[in-house]
């Protein structure tokens, strides 16, 4: 008796499982997604937008979807973080079940590029003649995103970097927006006497490899060589221990040492919340957290450039653009579909719609100017900034497929320099695992 | 000494367990706490107002009470799967009699040294090709198996008295009476253990459910979670309101079973 319950025990647990399992699976399997090749279009749209970002562009794919009704439907699913859309994708590719259009961010175009899995977007469009003006994209952004001179991808949630002060630290130091200082030294000296003028630190970052990209682009200088690898050849070396940026970092650093500047390590929101509670004057911050620092902040406070010298240097725009994947765009309606999504994306409406919504800059040039016309002292500064940026070949970034990499040694590198060591020897040993991680990048993409 | 050691020890155990207790309490209260207050450091935390307005904000991005149920259906899978193939597996590594259960048993632990990202992108291929993309199953599937229970199991098996064993076989005790009628009741606290872990690691699971789903009634509410704020444009008050949301079904299992988990983790310890 007992032996046959404790039988029917096992049994009956082992059976519960394997009918789960059987009836998940039948209800999925009914609900799985098919892509017809005639008639309604359905295109698979893997994003990483999250938070408020995300309302937006679900908001944009809506209404693209119910103005071409029965024709084109875009799926738009969220697949994580960037990177995680990017380890995807590599399982998706030898699975052989690609999406037909993905959002990836500023850092892993190259990757995309190289991969050579993407159809250009520019080609793309022309190819499907779908109307698209590329000339009246925003020098700046068409640089930062074209190589060759040709969009691989469509930008549409492009950023930029700013300095975010906070009014009373400003009348502290008997400045105003218009004699803020536009270098490093400058900020550095100002930073020194908002900390003598108010007892708190002058400035605030919180510790990323982004600024010190920026500063070197603001510097005027390449990144990567030759020309931040956007000509014929790939990039070969990085510039991270030049004279100019040892002296930007060693007076990066003295701030630091002096409490005039205050370290928040790596966390970006604890450096909102640090300009937000008066712990630092001003702050370096990404144009897209304009809203989340416009909620968090109690005073008043301004939106001014990013430091910027000579006339080469310039702030690289950031954020993120839309490939196409060839694989998937079999068919020719497909891929007039996909052309007219991109255009879309990249239209002056849906970027004038973007801007006021996030904070992310828009990318075309009538786009910008009907933006200015609605926009508040702050969003006019930035909206400034990237109308001013030159088109420069330091400006537009270094584009490498070994950029993330190379951003995992900087990290710890940085961490180091705010607490003290030694600027060059820091970024001079950087630079020596750089060329290795590019080298070794190159040779597993065939270049 | 001694009454200063017994004076002391209170105010310890007072600083440690603020240590521990300070970023749950950050994060309940901080989710009915408007978004302007959070951003002020912690007087930001004083109850002077309350809004609900983080918990609307959280639900309108993803579908948390569905995907809630997702990792639940996936915990209890999983746990219950991996649960009955480690008992028989360390049953018949222990009580088997099998020629190579030595060698066996270190294939087992072996697998426990291969961190799982490796195994993944195999995993993915194996789940699209037999086409399960896209489902619950292909979240908890793969681990069905855990080289982690099956060494706790069989270590707890393992201290069994071998006198018990030889008279129940005397008697005529069969071998699936024997497992559930004398060694899964003795092993209760190991059991207990076991199921506390693989449910903490199958709630917590985030990359492989991101990975193998498409769609976001397919998920499990960690990667609902993780659509709540972006890193530029944080909304802290949603992730509060989301993260406190997600985290009461695992603290009230915690506290249901947190003294089984005790003993279970440190038996063996003394032998």
């Amino acid at each position: 008796m007992t032996l046959t319950r404790a039988k029917r025990f096992a049994i009956s647990s082992g059976a519960l499982v394997v009918a789960t399992a059987l009836a998940l699976t039948g209800c999925a399997s009914t609900s799985a997604p098919e892509k017809p090749s005639a008639g309604p279009v359905t295109l698979t749209f893997w994003h990483s937008a999250e938070g408020a970002t995300a309302e937006t562009l679900n908001t944009i794919v809506e209404d693209f979807n119910d103005a071409h009704k029965g024709k084109i439907t875009v799926k738009a699913t969220y697949q994580g973080k960037y990177d995680d859309t990017v380890a995807k994708l590599s399982a998706s590719v030898q699975a052989g079940d690609l999406p037909d259009l993905v959002q990836i961010n500023d850092v892993n175009t190259a990757f995309m590029i190289d991969s050579g899995l993407i159809d250009p977007a520019q080609t793309l469009i022309k190819d499907a003649k779908v109307k698209y003006d590329f000339d009246a994209l925003v020098p700046a952004v068409s640089s930062y995103y074209s190589v060759d001179g040709s969009l691989s991808s469509m930008p549409f949630q492009v950023s930029q970097p700013a300095l975010f002060v906070r009014n009373d630290v400003l009348a502290a130091t008997a400045t105003t927006p218009k004699t803020f200082p536009t270098t490093v030294s400058g900020l550095a000296k100002w930073a020194e006497k908002a900390k003598a003028a108010t007892g708190k630190a002058g400035l605030t970052f919180h510790i990323n490899p982004w600024w010190f990209e920026e500063l070197t682009a603001g510097a005027g200088i390449e990144y990567c060589t030759p020309d931040n690898g956007r000509g014929s050849k790939p990039a070969k070396a990085f510039t991270i221990a030049d004279d100019t940026q040892v002296k930007q970092w060693t007076e990066l650093q003295k701030l630091f040492t002096d409490g005039a500047a205050l370290n928040v390590g790596t966390d970006f929101s604890a450096g909102v919340n640090a300009l937000a509670a008066g712990q630092a004057g001003a702050f370096f911050s990404s144009s897209g957290a304009l809203g989340t620092v416009t909620t968090a902040m109690t005073t008043d406070w301004s939106v001014l450039p990013f430091p910027v010298e000579g006339k080469k240097g310039g702030v690289a725009p950031g954020g993120n653009s839309v490939f196409a994947l060839k694989d998937s765009l079999k068919t020719d309606t497909e891929r007039v579909a996909a052309a007219k999504f991109l255009a879309y994306l990249g239209s002056d409406k849906i970027q004038e719609q973007s801007f006021a919504a996030t904070g992310f800059l828009p990318t075309t040039a009538p786009a910008l100017k009907e933006s200015k016309s609605n926009a508040n002292t702050r969003q006019t500064a930035l909206l400034n900034q990237l109308a001013n940026t030159s088109d420069s070949i330091a400006a537009a970034g270094c584009l490498s497929g070994a950029l993330q990499a190379v951003r995992g040694e900087l990290t710890p590198a940085m961490e180091k320099i705010v607490r003290g060591d030694d600027v060059k020897s820091t970024l001079t040993a950087v630079q020596k695992s750089a060329s290795g991680l590019v080298a070794d990048y190159n040779e597993r993409a065939g270049q | 000494m001694n009454r200063l050691g017994r004076c002391l020890t209170p105010v310890y155990l007072t600083i440690v367990v603020l240590l521990i207790a300070f970023p749950i309490l950050y994060a309940y209260v901080g989710a009915f706490r408007p978004a302007a207050a959070l951003s002020g450091g912690l007087q930001g935390l004083l109850p002077t107002s309350f809004t609900l307005h983080n918990f609307g904000r959280a639900l309108s991005r993803a579908p948390l009470f569905l995907q809630l149920g997702n990792s639940a259906i996936v915990t209890v899978a999983q746990t219950v799967l991996q649960l009955l193939t480690s008992v028989f597996a360390a049953y018949a590594l222990t009580f088997g009699k099998l020629r190579f259960a030595k060698i066996i048993f270190g294939v087992f632990l072996v697998s426990m040294m291969i961190p799982g990202e490796t195994t993944i992108i195999a995993n993915y291929l194996t789940i699209r090709s037999i086409g399960l993309y896209d489902t619950l199953v292909a979240v908890f599937l793969p681990f069905g198996a855990s080289a982690v229970t099956i060494f706790l199991l069989r270590q707890s098996f393992a201290s069994f008295p071998a006198e018990i064993h030889e008279a129940a076989v005397l008697d005529g005790v069969g071998p699936m009476t024997f497992l559930w009628k004398f060694l899964l009741p003795l092993s209760r606290p190991t059991i207990a253990a076991a199921v506390i872990t693989s449910a903490i690691a199958a709630w917590n699971g985030y990359l492989w459910p991101l990975l193998i789903t498409d769609s976001p009634d397919k998920r499990t509410v960690q990667a609902g979670i993780s659509q709540m704020a972006d890193s530029v444009g944080p909304d802290i008050g949603a992730l509060l309101a989301g993260s406190t949301l997600v985290s009461i079904p695992m603290i009230i299992l915690v506290i249901i079973g947190q003294s089984a988990l005790t003993r279970g983790l440190t038996e063996g310890a003394s032998k």
